[in-house]
Protein backbone atom coordinates (compact mmCIF):
# COMPACT_ATOMS: atom_id res chain seq x y z
CA UNK A 1 0.00 0.00 0.00
CA UNK A 2 1.27 3.45 -0.89
CA UNK A 3 2.02 5.93 1.87
CA UNK A 4 -0.29 8.94 2.20
CA UNK A 5 2.44 11.37 1.13
CA UNK A 6 2.87 9.50 -2.15
CA UNK A 7 -0.65 10.65 -2.99
CA UNK A 8 -0.59 14.13 -1.48
CA UNK A 9 2.82 15.12 -2.89
CA UNK A 10 2.05 16.50 -6.35
CA UNK A 11 4.45 17.03 -9.21
CA UNK A 12 3.97 20.60 -10.47
CA UNK A 13 4.29 21.17 -14.23
CA UNK A 14 4.42 24.76 -15.37
CA UNK A 15 5.50 25.30 -18.95
CA UNK A 16 5.63 28.39 -21.11
CA UNK A 17 2.60 28.91 -23.37
CA UNK A 18 2.23 26.01 -25.78
CA UNK A 19 0.13 25.46 -28.86
CA UNK A 20 -3.41 24.21 -28.38
CA UNK A 21 -2.49 20.93 -30.08
CA UNK A 22 0.44 20.39 -27.69
CA UNK A 23 -1.72 21.07 -24.66
CA UNK A 24 -4.51 18.77 -25.85
CA UNK A 25 -2.02 16.02 -26.66
CA UNK A 26 -0.45 16.43 -23.24
CA UNK A 27 -3.87 16.10 -21.62
CA UNK A 28 -4.22 12.67 -23.18
CA UNK A 29 -0.62 11.64 -22.53
CA UNK A 30 -0.49 12.65 -18.88
CA UNK A 31 -3.88 11.04 -18.27
CA UNK A 32 -2.78 7.83 -19.95
CA UNK A 33 0.65 7.75 -18.28
CA UNK A 34 -0.85 8.43 -14.87
CA UNK A 35 -3.44 5.68 -15.32
CA UNK A 36 -0.56 3.27 -16.04
CA UNK A 37 1.03 4.17 -12.71
CA UNK A 38 4.11 5.62 -14.39
CA UNK A 39 3.96 9.16 -13.02
CA UNK A 40 2.94 10.67 -9.68
CA UNK A 41 -0.11 12.80 -9.02
CA UNK A 42 0.41 15.96 -11.05
CA UNK A 43 -0.82 19.52 -11.14
CA UNK A 44 -0.27 21.36 -14.41
CA UNK A 45 -0.66 25.05 -15.25
CA UNK A 46 -1.61 25.94 -18.81
CA UNK A 47 -1.34 29.10 -20.84
CA UNK A 48 -2.20 29.29 -24.51
CA UNK A 49 -1.66 31.45 -27.49
CA UNK A 50 -5.15 32.70 -28.55
CA UNK A 51 -7.23 29.66 -29.44
CA UNK A 52 -10.67 28.11 -29.38
CA UNK A 53 -11.28 24.66 -27.95
CA UNK A 54 -14.40 22.66 -28.69
CA UNK A 55 -15.73 19.88 -26.45
CA UNK A 56 -15.11 16.23 -27.29
CA UNK A 57 -18.43 15.68 -29.04
CA UNK A 58 -18.96 19.10 -30.61
CA UNK A 59 -19.18 19.93 -34.29
CA UNK A 60 -16.37 22.43 -34.88
CA UNK A 61 -18.03 24.12 -37.85
CA UNK A 62 -21.22 24.79 -35.88
CA UNK A 63 -19.37 26.11 -32.83
CA UNK A 64 -16.46 28.04 -34.33
CA UNK A 65 -16.15 30.83 -36.86
CA UNK A 66 -13.47 28.85 -38.69
CA UNK A 67 -12.70 31.42 -41.42
CA UNK A 68 -12.25 34.19 -38.85
CA UNK A 69 -9.95 32.05 -36.72
CA UNK A 70 -7.86 31.04 -39.72
CA UNK A 71 -7.52 34.64 -40.89
CA UNK A 72 -6.54 35.87 -37.46
CA UNK A 73 -4.12 33.18 -36.34
CA UNK A 74 -6.45 31.78 -33.69
CA UNK A 75 -5.72 28.09 -33.23
CA UNK A 76 -8.59 25.61 -33.18
CA UNK A 77 -8.49 22.33 -31.33
CA UNK A 78 -10.64 19.73 -29.56
CA UNK A 79 -10.53 18.81 -25.88
CA UNK A 80 -10.52 15.26 -24.56
CA UNK A 81 -13.21 16.39 -22.12
CA UNK A 82 -16.85 17.31 -22.64
CA UNK A 83 -18.81 20.53 -22.46
CA UNK A 84 -19.01 23.51 -24.76
CA UNK A 85 -16.65 25.59 -26.87
CA UNK A 86 -14.20 27.96 -25.20
CA UNK A 87 -12.14 30.91 -26.32
CA UNK A 88 -8.75 31.26 -24.62
CA UNK A 89 -7.10 34.66 -24.61
CA UNK A 90 -3.37 34.99 -24.00
CA UNK A 91 -3.92 36.09 -20.39
CA UNK A 92 -6.25 33.28 -19.27
CA UNK A 93 -4.83 30.74 -16.85
CA UNK A 94 -5.70 27.06 -16.76
CA UNK A 95 -4.78 24.37 -14.32
CA UNK A 96 -5.34 20.65 -14.25
CA UNK A 97 -5.13 18.05 -11.55
CA UNK A 98 -4.21 14.47 -12.50
CA UNK A 99 -4.60 12.14 -9.58
CA UNK A 100 -5.56 8.69 -8.44
CA UNK A 101 -9.25 8.31 -7.67
CA UNK A 102 -8.30 7.02 -4.22
CA UNK A 103 -6.19 10.07 -3.36
CA UNK A 104 -7.08 11.13 0.21
CA UNK A 105 -9.80 13.76 0.26
CA UNK A 106 -11.06 13.10 -3.28
CA UNK A 107 -14.78 12.22 -3.36
CA UNK A 108 -16.10 9.61 -5.78
CA UNK A 109 -19.14 11.55 -6.84
CA UNK A 110 -18.36 13.89 -9.73
CA UNK A 111 -20.55 16.71 -8.43
CA UNK A 112 -18.78 16.54 -5.05
CA UNK A 113 -15.39 16.58 -6.81
CA UNK A 114 -16.39 19.70 -8.76
CA UNK A 115 -17.58 21.40 -5.61
CA UNK A 116 -14.41 20.60 -3.66
CA UNK A 117 -11.95 21.71 -6.31
CA UNK A 118 -13.99 24.78 -7.29
CA UNK A 119 -14.05 25.82 -3.65
CA UNK A 120 -10.25 25.59 -3.59
CA UNK A 121 -10.12 28.06 -6.51
CA UNK A 122 -12.67 30.25 -4.76
CA UNK A 123 -10.30 30.47 -1.77
CA UNK A 124 -7.51 31.54 -4.10
CA UNK A 125 -9.68 34.23 -5.70
CA UNK A 126 -10.72 35.50 -2.26
CA UNK A 127 -7.04 36.31 -1.63
CA UNK A 128 -7.37 38.99 -4.34
CA UNK A 129 -10.52 40.35 -2.73
CA UNK A 130 -12.79 38.79 -5.35
CA UNK A 131 -16.16 37.65 -3.99
CA UNK A 132 -16.14 34.39 -5.90
CA UNK A 133 -18.39 31.44 -5.19
CA UNK A 134 -19.00 27.94 -6.52
CA UNK A 135 -22.02 27.77 -8.83
CA UNK A 136 -23.29 24.21 -9.37
CA UNK A 137 -22.61 22.13 -11.28
CA UNK A 138 -19.22 23.20 -12.51
CA UNK A 139 -18.72 26.96 -12.62
CA UNK A 140 -17.22 29.62 -10.39
CA UNK A 141 -18.92 32.98 -10.39
CA UNK A 142 -18.38 36.46 -9.03
CA UNK A 143 -21.45 38.66 -8.66
CA UNK A 144 -23.46 36.19 -10.71
CA UNK A 145 -21.01 36.31 -13.65
CA UNK A 146 -18.83 33.37 -14.63
CA UNK A 147 -15.15 33.83 -13.79
CA UNK A 148 -13.96 30.23 -14.18
CA UNK A 149 -15.17 27.02 -15.79
CA UNK A 150 -14.26 23.42 -15.20
CA UNK A 151 -14.41 19.96 -16.76
CA UNK A 152 -12.79 16.57 -16.47
CA UNK A 153 -12.51 12.96 -17.42
CA UNK A 154 -11.24 9.67 -16.04
CA UNK A 155 -9.32 6.62 -17.16
CA UNK A 156 -8.98 3.43 -15.12
CA UNK A 157 -7.95 4.50 -11.59
CA UNK A 158 -7.09 8.08 -12.53
CA UNK A 159 -8.96 11.30 -13.18
CA UNK A 160 -8.18 14.76 -14.50
CA UNK A 161 -9.99 17.88 -13.33
CA UNK A 162 -9.54 20.98 -15.47
CA UNK A 163 -10.20 24.61 -14.62
CA UNK A 164 -9.87 27.79 -16.68
CA UNK A 165 -9.71 31.12 -14.85
CA UNK A 166 -10.63 34.21 -16.87
CA UNK A 167 -7.94 36.79 -16.15
CA UNK A 168 -8.40 39.52 -18.78
CA UNK A 169 -11.07 38.13 -21.00
CA UNK A 170 -11.71 39.72 -24.43
CA UNK A 171 -15.46 39.19 -24.81
CA UNK A 172 -15.71 40.87 -28.23
CA UNK A 173 -12.92 38.70 -29.65
CA UNK A 174 -14.54 35.57 -28.21
CA UNK A 175 -17.76 36.49 -29.99
CA UNK A 176 -15.95 36.89 -33.29
CA UNK A 177 -14.16 33.55 -32.91
CA UNK A 178 -17.14 31.46 -31.74
CA UNK A 179 -20.64 31.16 -33.12
CA UNK A 180 -23.44 32.17 -30.77
CA UNK A 181 -27.20 32.19 -31.18
CA UNK A 182 -27.22 35.91 -30.52
CA UNK A 183 -28.74 38.86 -32.35
CA UNK A 184 -26.70 40.27 -35.17
CA UNK A 185 -26.33 43.72 -33.63
CA UNK A 186 -22.79 43.15 -32.44
CA UNK A 187 -22.63 45.88 -29.78
CA UNK A 188 -25.79 44.59 -28.13
CA UNK A 189 -24.58 41.00 -28.34
CA UNK A 190 -21.27 41.91 -26.72
CA UNK A 191 -23.14 43.72 -23.95
CA UNK A 192 -25.39 40.70 -23.42
CA UNK A 193 -22.40 38.39 -23.11
CA UNK A 194 -20.40 40.85 -20.98
CA UNK A 195 -23.19 40.70 -18.42
CA UNK A 196 -22.61 36.95 -18.10
CA UNK A 197 -18.85 36.65 -17.82
CA UNK A 198 -16.30 38.54 -15.79
CA UNK A 199 -12.55 38.30 -15.20
CA UNK A 200 -9.96 38.91 -12.54
CA UNK A 201 -9.18 42.27 -14.14
CA UNK A 202 -12.85 43.25 -14.30
CA UNK A 203 -13.20 42.43 -10.62
CA UNK A 204 -10.10 44.14 -9.19
CA UNK A 205 -9.19 46.67 -11.86
CA UNK A 206 -5.81 45.29 -12.89
CA UNK A 207 -4.11 42.10 -14.04
CA UNK A 208 -1.99 40.68 -11.24
CA UNK A 209 1.30 38.95 -12.12
CA UNK A 210 0.58 35.42 -13.30
CA UNK A 211 2.89 34.01 -10.63
CA UNK A 212 0.65 35.57 -7.97
CA UNK A 213 -2.38 33.95 -9.55
CA UNK A 214 -0.68 30.56 -9.63
CA UNK A 215 0.43 30.94 -6.01
CA UNK A 216 -3.15 31.80 -5.02
CA UNK A 217 -4.54 28.68 -6.72
CA UNK A 218 -1.91 26.47 -5.11
CA UNK A 219 -2.64 28.13 -1.77
CA UNK A 220 -6.33 27.35 -2.15
CA UNK A 221 -5.58 23.71 -2.92
CA UNK A 222 -3.18 23.43 0.02
CA UNK A 223 -5.72 24.92 2.39
CA UNK A 224 -8.65 22.88 1.10
CA UNK A 225 -6.90 19.54 0.58
CA UNK A 226 -3.54 19.65 2.37
CA UNK A 227 -1.56 18.74 -0.76
CA UNK A 228 2.03 19.82 -1.47
CA UNK A 229 3.41 20.80 -4.87
CA UNK A 230 6.96 20.38 -6.14
CA UNK A 231 8.11 21.76 -9.52
CA UNK A 232 9.34 19.16 -12.01
CA UNK A 233 9.39 18.62 -15.77
CA UNK A 234 7.75 16.15 -18.09
CA UNK A 235 9.67 12.88 -17.94
CA UNK A 236 11.34 11.25 -20.91
CA UNK A 237 8.44 8.90 -21.58
CA UNK A 238 5.94 11.77 -21.67
CA UNK A 239 8.16 13.75 -24.05
CA UNK A 240 8.47 10.72 -26.35
CA UNK A 241 4.73 10.19 -26.28
CA UNK A 242 4.13 13.87 -27.05
CA UNK A 243 6.34 13.57 -30.13
CA UNK A 244 4.37 10.54 -31.27
CA UNK A 245 0.88 11.92 -30.55
CA UNK A 246 1.27 15.51 -31.68
CA UNK A 247 0.68 14.94 -35.41
CA UNK A 248 -2.76 13.44 -34.66
CA UNK A 249 -3.75 16.34 -32.42
CA UNK A 250 -2.70 18.70 -35.22
CA UNK A 251 -4.74 16.78 -37.81
CA UNK A 252 -8.11 17.70 -39.29
CA UNK A 253 -9.40 14.27 -38.20
CA UNK A 254 -9.03 15.34 -34.58
CA UNK A 255 -9.86 19.03 -34.87
CA UNK A 256 -12.92 18.69 -37.11
CA UNK A 257 -13.86 15.21 -36.01
CA UNK A 258 -15.68 12.24 -37.45
CA UNK A 259 -19.17 13.27 -38.44
CA UNK A 260 -21.03 10.30 -36.97
CA UNK A 261 -19.76 11.05 -33.47
CA UNK A 262 -20.48 14.77 -33.53
CA UNK A 263 -23.41 16.71 -32.15
CA UNK A 264 -25.53 18.85 -34.44
CA UNK A 265 -27.13 21.89 -32.90
CA UNK A 266 -29.95 24.26 -33.74
CA UNK A 267 -30.02 27.93 -32.79
CA UNK A 268 -33.35 29.60 -32.14
CA UNK A 269 -34.74 32.86 -30.84
CA UNK A 270 -38.10 33.98 -29.50
CA UNK A 271 -39.55 37.22 -28.20
CA UNK A 272 -42.34 36.90 -25.66
CA UNK A 273 -44.36 39.87 -24.44
CA UNK A 274 -45.07 39.73 -20.72
CA UNK A 275 -47.00 42.47 -18.86
CA UNK A 276 -43.77 43.80 -17.34
CA UNK A 277 -41.72 43.78 -20.51
CA UNK A 278 -40.30 41.79 -23.38
CA UNK A 279 -38.50 38.50 -22.72
CA UNK A 280 -36.02 37.56 -25.44
CA UNK A 281 -34.81 33.96 -25.42
CA UNK A 282 -31.85 32.90 -27.53
CA UNK A 283 -30.79 29.29 -27.25
CA UNK A 284 -28.80 26.46 -28.72
CA UNK A 285 -30.45 23.05 -28.85
CA UNK A 286 -28.97 19.61 -29.39
CA UNK A 287 -30.90 18.34 -32.38
CA UNK A 288 -30.43 14.59 -31.85
CA UNK A 289 -30.79 14.45 -28.08
CA UNK A 290 -33.30 17.29 -27.89
CA UNK A 291 -31.75 19.03 -24.93
CA UNK A 292 -31.04 22.72 -24.30
CA UNK A 293 -27.29 23.24 -24.59
CA UNK A 294 -27.51 26.77 -23.28
CA UNK A 295 -29.91 29.68 -23.22
CA UNK A 296 -29.47 33.43 -23.03
CA UNK A 297 -32.39 35.39 -21.60
CA UNK A 298 -32.60 39.16 -21.95
CA UNK A 299 -35.26 41.82 -22.35
CA UNK A 300 -36.49 45.10 -20.99
CA UNK A 301 -37.73 43.80 -17.63
CA UNK A 302 -36.03 44.49 -14.29
CA UNK A 303 -34.90 41.57 -12.16
CA UNK A 304 -33.92 41.77 -8.49
CA UNK A 305 -31.31 40.56 -7.89
CA UNK A 306 -29.93 41.15 -11.37
CA UNK A 307 -27.98 37.87 -11.28
CA UNK A 308 -31.21 35.89 -11.12
CA UNK A 309 -31.47 35.70 -14.91
CA UNK A 310 -27.90 34.35 -15.22
CA UNK A 311 -28.64 31.79 -12.53
CA UNK A 312 -31.82 30.71 -14.33
CA UNK A 313 -29.82 30.26 -17.54
CA UNK A 314 -27.41 27.99 -15.67
CA UNK A 315 -30.27 25.91 -14.27
CA UNK A 316 -31.68 25.36 -17.77
CA UNK A 317 -28.43 23.98 -19.26
CA UNK A 318 -28.82 20.41 -20.51
CA UNK A 319 -32.56 20.31 -19.82
CA UNK A 320 -34.52 18.03 -22.17
CA UNK A 321 -36.89 19.96 -24.42
CA UNK A 322 -40.00 18.59 -22.78
CA UNK A 323 -42.71 20.99 -21.64
CA UNK A 324 -42.94 19.27 -18.27
CA UNK A 325 -39.18 19.31 -17.59
CA UNK A 326 -38.78 22.94 -18.64
CA UNK A 327 -41.78 24.05 -16.58
CA UNK A 328 -40.59 22.06 -13.56
CA UNK A 329 -37.11 23.58 -13.69
CA UNK A 330 -38.29 27.17 -14.10
CA UNK A 331 -41.06 26.94 -11.51
CA UNK A 332 -38.65 25.19 -9.12
CA UNK A 333 -36.07 27.92 -9.61
CA UNK A 334 -38.53 30.71 -8.78
CA UNK A 335 -39.90 28.74 -5.81
CA UNK A 336 -36.41 28.27 -4.35
CA UNK A 337 -35.01 31.75 -5.04
CA UNK A 338 -36.11 35.13 -3.79
CA UNK A 339 -36.50 36.84 -7.13
CA UNK A 340 -38.64 39.85 -7.95
CA UNK A 341 -39.41 40.81 -11.53
CA UNK A 342 -42.29 43.31 -11.60
CA UNK A 343 -44.88 42.39 -14.19
CA UNK A 344 -43.17 39.12 -15.17
CA UNK A 345 -44.18 35.80 -13.62
CA UNK A 346 -42.38 32.47 -13.65
CA UNK A 347 -45.00 31.23 -16.10
CA UNK A 348 -43.96 33.97 -18.54
CA UNK A 349 -40.42 32.56 -18.59
CA UNK A 350 -41.86 29.09 -19.15
CA UNK A 351 -43.86 30.35 -22.13
CA UNK A 352 -40.90 32.30 -23.54
CA UNK A 353 -38.55 29.30 -23.36
CA UNK A 354 -41.16 26.95 -24.82
CA UNK A 355 -41.77 29.37 -27.67
CA UNK A 356 -38.06 29.36 -28.52
CA UNK A 357 -37.95 25.55 -28.34
CA UNK A 358 -40.93 25.34 -30.66
CA UNK A 359 -39.19 27.59 -33.16
CA UNK A 360 -36.09 25.39 -33.03
CA UNK A 361 -37.68 21.95 -32.96
CA UNK A 362 -41.33 22.23 -34.00
CA UNK A 363 -41.96 18.54 -33.29
CA UNK A 364 -40.15 18.44 -29.94
CA UNK A 365 -41.09 15.34 -27.97
CA UNK A 366 -40.67 14.80 -24.22
CA UNK A 367 -37.62 12.67 -23.33
CA UNK B 1 -27.67 7.56 0.40
CA UNK B 2 -26.00 4.56 2.05
CA UNK B 3 -24.98 1.78 -0.26
CA UNK B 4 -27.37 -0.63 1.48
CA UNK B 5 -30.16 1.42 -0.03
CA UNK B 6 -28.92 1.22 -3.62
CA UNK B 7 -30.73 -1.02 -6.01
CA UNK B 8 -28.40 -3.86 -7.02
CA UNK B 9 -30.57 -6.65 -8.46
CA UNK B 10 -29.50 -10.07 -7.18
CA UNK B 11 -29.72 -11.70 -10.60
CA UNK B 12 -26.91 -9.59 -12.04
CA UNK B 13 -23.13 -9.52 -11.68
CA UNK B 14 -21.11 -6.36 -11.09
CA UNK B 15 -17.63 -4.98 -11.65
CA UNK B 16 -15.46 -2.25 -10.10
CA UNK B 17 -16.49 0.30 -12.73
CA UNK B 18 -20.02 0.53 -11.31
CA UNK B 19 -21.34 -1.59 -14.18
CA UNK B 20 -23.83 -4.44 -14.11
CA UNK B 21 -23.22 -7.62 -16.12
CA UNK B 22 -25.79 -10.11 -17.37
CA UNK B 23 -24.90 -13.49 -18.88
CA UNK B 24 -27.05 -14.60 -21.78
CA UNK B 25 -25.92 -18.05 -22.89
CA UNK B 26 -22.32 -17.69 -23.93
CA UNK B 27 -22.65 -13.94 -24.31
CA UNK B 28 -22.56 -10.99 -21.90
CA UNK B 29 -24.56 -7.78 -21.78
CA UNK B 30 -23.52 -4.93 -19.52
CA UNK B 31 -24.58 -1.41 -18.55
CA UNK B 32 -24.30 1.23 -15.84
CA UNK B 33 -25.69 0.63 -12.34
CA UNK B 34 -27.95 3.11 -10.59
CA UNK B 35 -25.01 3.83 -8.30
CA UNK B 36 -22.74 4.52 -11.30
CA UNK B 37 -25.34 6.90 -12.67
CA UNK B 38 -25.46 8.73 -9.35
CA UNK B 39 -21.67 9.01 -9.32
CA UNK B 40 -21.51 10.37 -12.86
CA UNK B 41 -24.70 12.39 -13.28
CA UNK B 42 -27.25 12.37 -16.11
CA UNK B 43 -25.69 10.97 -19.28
CA UNK B 44 -25.87 13.33 -22.26
CA UNK B 45 -23.73 11.57 -24.87
CA UNK B 46 -22.64 8.03 -25.36
CA UNK B 47 -19.88 6.83 -27.70
CA UNK B 48 -19.88 3.07 -28.21
CA UNK B 49 -17.65 0.81 -30.31
CA UNK B 50 -18.94 -0.75 -33.52
CA UNK B 51 -20.38 -4.24 -33.84
CA UNK B 52 -17.51 -6.51 -34.82
CA UNK B 53 -14.87 -4.57 -32.88
CA UNK B 54 -12.59 -6.53 -30.57
CA UNK B 55 -12.42 -5.21 -27.00
CA UNK B 56 -10.09 -6.05 -24.15
CA UNK B 57 -11.25 -6.45 -20.57
CA UNK B 58 -10.35 -3.40 -18.50
CA UNK B 59 -9.42 -1.21 -21.48
CA UNK B 60 -11.87 1.61 -22.11
CA UNK B 61 -13.97 0.88 -25.21
CA UNK B 62 -16.35 3.85 -25.15
CA UNK B 63 -17.20 7.05 -23.36
CA UNK B 64 -20.14 8.76 -21.77
CA UNK B 65 -20.50 12.47 -21.23
CA UNK B 66 -22.35 14.05 -18.36
CA UNK B 67 -22.20 17.84 -18.43
CA UNK B 68 -18.52 18.61 -18.70
CA UNK B 69 -17.38 15.22 -17.41
CA UNK B 70 -16.40 12.40 -19.74
CA UNK B 71 -16.49 8.95 -18.17
CA UNK B 72 -15.41 5.65 -19.72
CA UNK B 73 -17.05 2.38 -20.57
CA UNK B 74 -15.00 -0.70 -19.67
CA UNK B 75 -15.77 -4.14 -21.15
CA UNK B 76 -16.05 -6.67 -18.34
CA UNK B 77 -14.60 -9.41 -20.58
CA UNK B 78 -12.32 -9.58 -23.60
CA UNK B 79 -14.08 -10.48 -26.81
CA UNK B 80 -15.99 -9.32 -29.85
CA UNK B 81 -18.81 -6.78 -29.89
CA UNK B 82 -21.82 -8.67 -31.24
CA UNK B 83 -24.18 -5.69 -31.18
CA UNK B 84 -24.47 -2.29 -29.56
CA UNK B 85 -27.60 -0.73 -28.16
CA UNK B 86 -28.33 1.91 -30.80
CA UNK B 87 -31.40 3.15 -28.94
CA UNK B 88 -29.31 4.07 -25.91
CA UNK B 89 -26.66 5.66 -28.11
CA UNK B 90 -29.39 7.85 -29.62
CA UNK B 91 -31.15 8.60 -26.36
CA UNK B 92 -28.73 8.25 -23.40
CA UNK B 93 -31.29 9.99 -21.17
CA UNK B 94 -33.10 6.64 -21.05
CA UNK B 95 -30.34 5.31 -18.78
CA UNK B 96 -31.55 7.67 -16.10
CA UNK B 97 -35.03 6.18 -16.25
CA UNK B 98 -34.06 2.52 -15.88
CA UNK B 99 -30.32 1.77 -15.87
CA UNK B 100 -30.78 -2.00 -15.57
CA UNK B 101 -32.72 -2.17 -18.82
CA UNK B 102 -30.19 -0.04 -20.70
CA UNK B 103 -27.37 -2.32 -21.82
CA UNK B 104 -24.45 -0.78 -23.70
CA UNK B 105 -23.46 -3.76 -25.83
CA UNK B 106 -23.46 -7.53 -26.16
CA UNK B 107 -20.09 -9.27 -26.10
CA UNK B 108 -18.98 -12.69 -27.30
CA UNK B 109 -16.03 -13.80 -25.15
CA UNK B 110 -12.72 -14.59 -26.79
CA UNK B 111 -12.32 -17.61 -24.52
CA UNK B 112 -14.75 -19.65 -22.41
CA UNK B 113 -16.66 -17.29 -20.20
CA UNK B 114 -15.37 -16.89 -16.66
CA UNK B 115 -16.88 -14.88 -13.88
CA UNK B 116 -13.53 -14.23 -12.26
CA UNK B 117 -13.50 -10.68 -10.96
CA UNK B 118 -17.27 -10.29 -11.18
CA UNK B 119 -19.08 -9.50 -7.94
CA UNK B 120 -22.47 -10.54 -6.68
CA UNK B 121 -24.77 -7.81 -5.37
CA UNK B 122 -23.74 -8.70 -1.81
CA UNK B 123 -20.04 -8.64 -2.70
CA UNK B 124 -20.49 -5.28 -4.42
CA UNK B 125 -22.07 -3.79 -1.31
CA UNK B 126 -19.18 -5.06 0.80
CA UNK B 127 -16.68 -3.69 -1.70
CA UNK B 128 -18.33 -0.29 -1.65
CA UNK B 129 -18.21 -0.29 2.15
CA UNK B 130 -14.51 -1.20 2.12
CA UNK B 131 -13.82 1.51 -0.42
CA UNK B 132 -15.60 4.02 1.79
CA UNK B 133 -17.84 5.08 -1.06
CA UNK B 134 -20.95 5.73 0.95
CA UNK B 135 -20.40 9.45 0.39
CA UNK B 136 -21.86 9.23 -3.10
Amino acid sequence: MRRRDEYTRFRLLDSAPRSAAEHMALDKIIMQTHSQGLIPNTLRFLQFRPCVLVGLHQNTFLEVNVPYCRQNGIEINRRITGGGSLYWGPMELGWEMYAAKDTPGIPRKIEALYRLLCEAVVLGLHSFGISAAYRPVNDIEAGGQKIAGTGGTELAGSFVFQCSVLVDFPVAEMMRALRFPLEKLRDKAVKTMSERVTSVKAQIGFVPPVEQLKAAILGGLRTKLGYDFFPEDLNELEVDRLTAELPYFQSDDWIYGRDERLVNTIDCTADYKAPGGLIRVQMRLDDALQVIKYVIISGDFFAYPARAVNDLETVLKNTPVSKERIRKKIMGFFADQEVEIPGVAAEDFVQAVLLAVERGIPQAQPV
Amino acid sequence: MENGQWDFPENLWYDEHYQWIRKEGDHVLFGLTHYGLEITGDILYLALPLAGDEVCRGDACGSLEAGKWVGRIYPPISGRVVRVNEEIARRPALIGQDPYECWFMELSPSRPLESKGFMTAAALRKWLEREGQDDA
